[in-house]
């Protein structure tokens, strides 16, 4: 193990402040107001399309009022779900884990949200 | 009797009562023999030799407190979680955590039901088939329980973000408000969904 | 049934009977050397009337490889009526290798904090009577021990002189005092109080996980005590400092702090003032 003889200040100070935080922060929270009402458009949705079968779904999403919301829900969700799970990663994982952690979770993260917002595109305007 | 001394002067903090005045903090632990100040010279020189012999032994000097020296001992952490007691402050927000890893499970899921209808209806069926069914149905429950509970834990945290609510008794009421809500919000839900839509 | 549920003062004391603990094993994710073992009993003299019972940590750095619990029997009719009273009474009774902090006995110079029955107080500002029986006593949480009760405060006190707690002026000194509205030095009220005891930042998990990066409700109730005062003059270099995804931003409102205070403080409310002035001043 290597010794550490730094004084309590200068391990207290470490590296210096990153000098951001606080626009990932402000984003977090703009991403959570703006998923409010879509997800709970989303879930009333869900409940009034229960017994749709696929012609109803397709109808569904290609509607304005299916297809946009949609869109809008898949970015704001994806957005909201990879600063959440970057401040989980870093606040349990040190080290090389945590980097590799945190690429799996924005590199996901983004092709989650593209893979949906093709899949939804491919429904709406195929056929 | 000894027991049932109760008086003020226990130094309580009353409401309407002026706040006590700040000490001179670090005097009164100085005087108190605060370690990580020692005073190298305290130790005798006899004493310093005494110790020499013994193995593994934290010596009276700064660096020795402040971490281990190869072959000295780490001084161990005192328990943390394993311990500390569970209290609405710590449940609400392990539980807002918890429930948001679980909702980025479910994004997966939900790209994949957006898949499975791109790729046509066969695929589109089995998804539903498996959503349907008993395990699908009880993972669907538990899932709209955890995406209500975080969305009123997640209202919770954005009224704090405004700086409101944060004296305790709005903490307390607002957090039994969070777990209400998310408890009639999913069965509302489920309850349309299962009697009022079929 | 209300009283239980709604707590309105940090003084007040969790009165649910479970849990008392997270359901984890006694000793999960501690390393060798801090796991905690039984340790042994030590009997109230023969004479004793009222005996109550107290497990307390202990930890000898000349001889135990790892901590121990020892069981203490206390005469509740022969010592006062606070923790502290019991722990000097087998200081000087029972055991007097028995090693704590204590100072002024009566909550305002923040010595004796340590964690009772699973949360975090001062000693000498808790009745014997609103403990369970047994009592358990643990030192400050998540702190590198020295022994028996004394925690290693070292790293706390650097992330508070970190925080520069003295006042920053770049105007000349005017050669009397700096003048301040009642208004304005109300605005430091709730927070200039702090005794530094470290209860709060010591009850916070995310200090727990990141204990040297992430500053702690201590310190950033002092940051906001000086970026509230109007006198002070470096607010452009203290949220500076703070903007740190780990300084400022590992507060994830938990709210153990506020709820663990034995002044009666509110540290997540001034960590949530300082958010926003973080914020106003990029918008």
């Amino acid at each position: 193990m290597v010794q550490d003889t730094r004084s309590p200040l200068a391990r207290a100070s470490g590296l210096g402040p990153a000098g951001k935080g606080a626009a990932e922060w402000w984003a977090q929270r703009v991403s959570a107001v703006a998923l409010v009402p879509l997800t709970l458009w989303f879930v009333i949705e869900i409940i009034a399309h229960m017994h749709s079968d696929y012609a109803g779904f397709v109808a569904w999403l290609r509607s304005p009022t299916g297809m946009i919301p949609m869109v809008l829900l898949l970015i704001a969700l994806f957005h909201h779900a990879a600063l959440g799970l970057k401040v989980v990663v870093e606040d349990y994982l040190h080290g090389l884990v945590k980097f590799s952690a945190l690429v799996a979770v924005r590199l996901g993260a983004v092709a989650l949200a593209v893979a949906g917002i093709l899949a939804v595109l491919f429904i709406a305007l195929s056929g | 009797m000894a027991g049932d001394d109760k008086s003020p002067a226990s130094g309580r903090r009353r409401k309407g009562a002026a706040p006590d005045r700040l000490r001179d903090a670090t005097a009164s632990r100085l005087a108190d023999g605060k370690t990580s100040h020692s005073d190298p010279a305290a130790a005798s020189p006899g004493a310093r030799s005494e110790t020499a012999d013994r193995p593994a032994q934290p010596r009276q000097s700064k660096a020795a407190f402040r971490s281990p020296a190869p072959g000295v001992r780490e001084r161990p952490l005192s328990p943390n979680i394993q311990i500390y007691r569970p209290q609405i402050t710590s449940v609400l927000s392990i539980g807002n955590r918890i429930t948001g890893v679980l909702l980025g499970i479910g994004g997966v899921g939900l790209v994949v039901w957006l898949s499975a209808g791109a790729l046509g209806p066969a695929a589109y069926a089995g998804v539903t088939a498996a959503l349907l069914s008993i395990p699908g149905q009880v993972v669907l429950f538990l899932f709209t329980l955890a995406f209500f509970f975080h969305l009123c834990a997640g209202v919770r945290h954005l009224m704090w973000d405004t700086v409101h609510g944060f004296e305790l008794r709005t903490v307390y009421i607002s957090g039994w408000i969070v777990v209400m809500a998310s408890l009639a919000l999913t069965v509302i839900a489920w309850a349309v969904g299962l009697f009022v839509m079929s | 049934m209300r009283k239980n549920l709604i707590i309105e003062s940090s003084d007040q004391l969790p009165r649910a009977p479970w849990p008392k603990r997270f359901p984890l094993p006694r000793n999960f994710g501690l390393e060798r050397g801090s796991r905690v073992r039984e340790g042994r009993e030590w009997p109230a003299p023969p004479e004793a009337t009222r005996v109550r019972h107290f497990r307390i940590y202990r930890y000898d750095p000349d001889a135990d490889a790892s901590p121990r619990i020892d069981n203490f029997e206390v005469d509740l009719d022969d010592c006062g009526p606070m923790v502290l009273d019991a722990l000097i009474w087998i200081k000087d009774k029972v055991d007097p290798t028995l090693t704590f902090r204590r100072s002024c006995r009566e909550g305002v110079c923040g010595s004796c904090a340590m964690n009772m029955d699973g949360t975090n107080w001062l000693a000498c500002t808790r009745f014997i009577n609103d403990l369970d029986e047994p009592a358990t006593i643990y030192p400050l949480t998540s702190r590198r021990i020295i022994k028996d009760l004394v925690p290693d405060l070292d790293e706390l006190f650097a992330q508070y002189e970190m925080i520069e707690p003295w006042l920053h002026t770049k105007t000349p000194d005017p050669g009397a005092e700096r003048l301040q509205s009642p208004e304005e030095r109300a605005r430091i009220d709730g927070y200039y109080e702090c005794i530094l005891c470290f209860c709060c930042t010591s009850a916070c998990p995310s200090h727990w996980w990141n204990p040297g990066r992430f500053l702690g409700p201590a310190a950033l109730l002092q940051s906001w005590r000086w970026l509230a005062d109007s006198r002070d003059e470096g607010t452009e270099e203290r949220l500076d400092k703070l903007e740190d995804p780990f300084r400022l931003y590992r507060c994830h409102t938990i709210l153990n702090c506020t709820r663990t205070c034995p002044k009666g403080l509110n540290p997540a409310k001034a960590i949530a003032e300082v958010k926003r002035m973080m914020i106003e001043r990029e918008s």
